[in-house]
């Protein structure tokens, strides 16, 4: 994975920070080294070799007698302009929307 | 009088003036912060005519009149609360975090506010808008970080204790490169009110001390349920330190095969081999475990801990807080011009990589798998302590401190210096670094973790790791 200079300027902008060229130049340089470090994240493996399951833990199993937590009167999805595989929907920045993107978001 | 326990006595008894412990804090922090050899562990503090002003009840509590330093990213009322950021210089909280009131209410005297990275983003008190902290053992090394003045103030005897907090390892790593105690509890056992958010599934609340006693007094302090923090988990509170005499025998120490790799500095190595067989000579069964995920937390953390932070400092926006560059002409550019004015480059660098891994197109790639790292990660030390395990033992930081400057301009290498740490902190178990001795004259730490909710039986192996090893912290 490496990122360009373009896309650290269109993360900038996402983030709402101003970045000199030179800032620029060497942000790009700090974070493809450290995004091919995290790389290795994408060889990890299930326990018994299967694909890894994506996202986070599931909650921990309640002792008994502890209450649960109550259910949201609405849930998110319910406000959200676009909800889809339990995500919300937002527009990808134009540089990024060729490369890796599954091709259904807007 | 320099441990938490003797000075809240003597102030009970009479023994001495109740403020004397806090006015002895406050002229030693200003004899030994301030200058171009200073140490800079301190953002704000009491002057000497505050102190010699203060008024300090002897009946007041559990820790009356005991000095206690609080790193900068807690709000205090009387202290302003910067974060060690450009973007909070000079601003005041209008409400105090839980831990600050639980220390006043039993007593303490919040002497002053310790510096630390922005933002609590570092691992060597480096990224201070206010300079750098310098090591009381080596006064041209780092204290590490991101709670080095905290770790500063209590290894160069200002304070017996200070508050600091963890992300990733920010009490434990300075606390072994400084040779004092430093703890990081479950989490959820001690209330983040106040204590402005990094990453809010990782940060806790964490204590420095001279001895472990004293860890573990400003943690029965601090910790219970606070109804303002929903993290915060309401269970009952244990006296931390019944195991204290119980010693090492028949203490099961796990030993992860995947901490003693050739990361690690040969003398660091030294040191843990060390202390493991001061612990079995006292009667500790030592057991080799595995935690097979361990290579990749690091990134699973600095994932997951970046895209939190790109969303927590998303507030700082020129709208509510401290800063403000209005010289734009519109919202947009004033929120910009705001922010790129007020980060410091570490800062910046975390915000865009965590905005960068929760994009559409990376978000599983990087967000997605990071979070199933960490499941994977909890569920290793899960099978090791179902397995009979007491506690695991580890290097706190596979280096010993390094020169002021060293890391720098290379940022994977500083983010390397957590490796050991950000484990517990992904899986939230409570972890302590107790200094085992040193190696080439700078302190080394061991680093021990238990099972969520286990601080009394981590305390009680950190007793008796402390009690195997006393006489014998040398090199060698």
């Amino acid at each position: 994975m490496s990122i360009s200079r373009e896309e650290i300027l269109q993360i900038a902008t996402l983030a709402r920070l101003r970045l000199t060229d030179a800032e620029s130049e060497d942000l790009s340089q700090d974070l493809n080294q450290i995004l091919e470090y995290f790389d290795m994240l994408a060889s990890i493996e299930g326990p018994e070799g299967e694909r890894l399951e994506l996202g986070p833990p599931k909650a921990p199993e309640r002792e008994p007698g502890q209450i649960a937590p109550a259910p949201m009167a609405y849930p998110p999805a319910d406000s959200a302009p676009d909800f889809r595989e339990e995500f919300f929907v937002v527009p990808s920045p134009p540089s990024l929307s060729s490369a890796d993107d599954p091709g259904d978001s807007p | 009088m320099t441990d938490i326990a003797s000075m809240a006595e003597a102030v009970r008894d009479g023994g001495v003036d109740a403020a004397e412990p806090a006015r002895t804090a406050v002229a030693r922090l200003h004899e030994q912060n301030e200058g171009a050899q200073g140490l800079n562990a301190f953002l704000a503090a009491l002057s000497n005519a505050e102190a010699a002003a203060l008024e300090v009840p002897r009946d007041g509590g559990r820790i009356p009149g005991v000095p206690i330093a609080v790193k900068d990213n807690m709000a205090t009322l009387e202290f302003p609360t910067t974060c060690g950021s450009k973007i909070l210089e000079g601003y005041r909280s209008p409400y105090e975090a839980t831990v600050v009131q639980r220390l006043r209410q039993e007593g303490a005297v919040i002497v002053g506010k310790t510096n630390l990275d922005e933002f609590a983003m570092g691992s060597s008190t480096e990224n201070s808008a206010y300079g750098p902290v310098r090591n009381p053992r080596d006064l041209a090394r780092v204290p590490g970080g991101s709670s080095g003045g905290s770790a500063a103030a209590v290894a160069a005897g200002i304070v017996p204790a200070a508050l600091g907090s963890d992300t990733g390892g920010s009490v434990r790593q300075p606390a072994s490169f400084c040779g004092v105690v430093g703890l990081k509890p479950t989490y959820g056992r001690v209330s983040r009110y106040g204590l402005v958010a990094f990453a809010s599934s990782l940060d806790q609340v964490g204590m420095f001390g001279g001895t472990v006693a004293d860890a573990a007094e400003l943690l029965q302090v601090v910790a219970g349920h606070d109804a303002r923090d929903s993290t915060s988990v309401d269970r009952p509170v244990p006296e931390f330190s019944e195991g204290r005499d119980a010693g090492a025998e028949g203490l099961v120490v796990g030993v992860p095969a995947e901490y003693f790799g050739d990361a690690s500095e040969p003398g660091v190595k030294a040191r843990c081999q060390a202390a493991l067989a001061a612990l079995e000579t006292n009667g500790a069964h030592i057991r080799e475990v595995s935690l097979p995920h361990t290579e990749y937390a690091l990134s699973a953390y600095y994932v997951i801990a970046t895209a939190e932070a790109s969303s927590n400092l998303a507030r700082f926006d020129g709208v509510r807080y401290g800063l403000r560059d209005s010289a734009g002409e519109d919202l947009g550019e004033m929120y910009e011009r705001t922010r790129t004015a007020g980060f410091g480059r570490e800062v910046k660098r975390r915000i865009l990589l965590g905005t960068f891994a929760l994009t559409a197109g990376y978000h599983d790639q990087y967000y997605g798998r990071a979070q199933s790292v960490r499941g994977l990660v909890s569920g290793d030390f899960a099978i090791v302590f179902a397995g009979g395990v007491d506690v695991l033992f580890t290097p706190t930081s596979p280096t010993v401190a390094f020169p002021l400057g060293a890391r720098v301009q290379d940022p994977l290498q500083m983010y390397l210096a957590d490796v050991f740490t950000v484990t517990a902190n992904l899986a939230g178990l409570p972890a302590i670094s107790v200094p085992i001795g040193t190696s080439d004259g700078l302190p080394v730490g061991g680093q021990l973790i238990a099972p969520q909710w286990g601080e009394t039986a981590l305390f009680r192996a950190a007793f008796a790791l402390e009690e195997a090893l006393a006489g014998e912290n040398s090199d060698g």
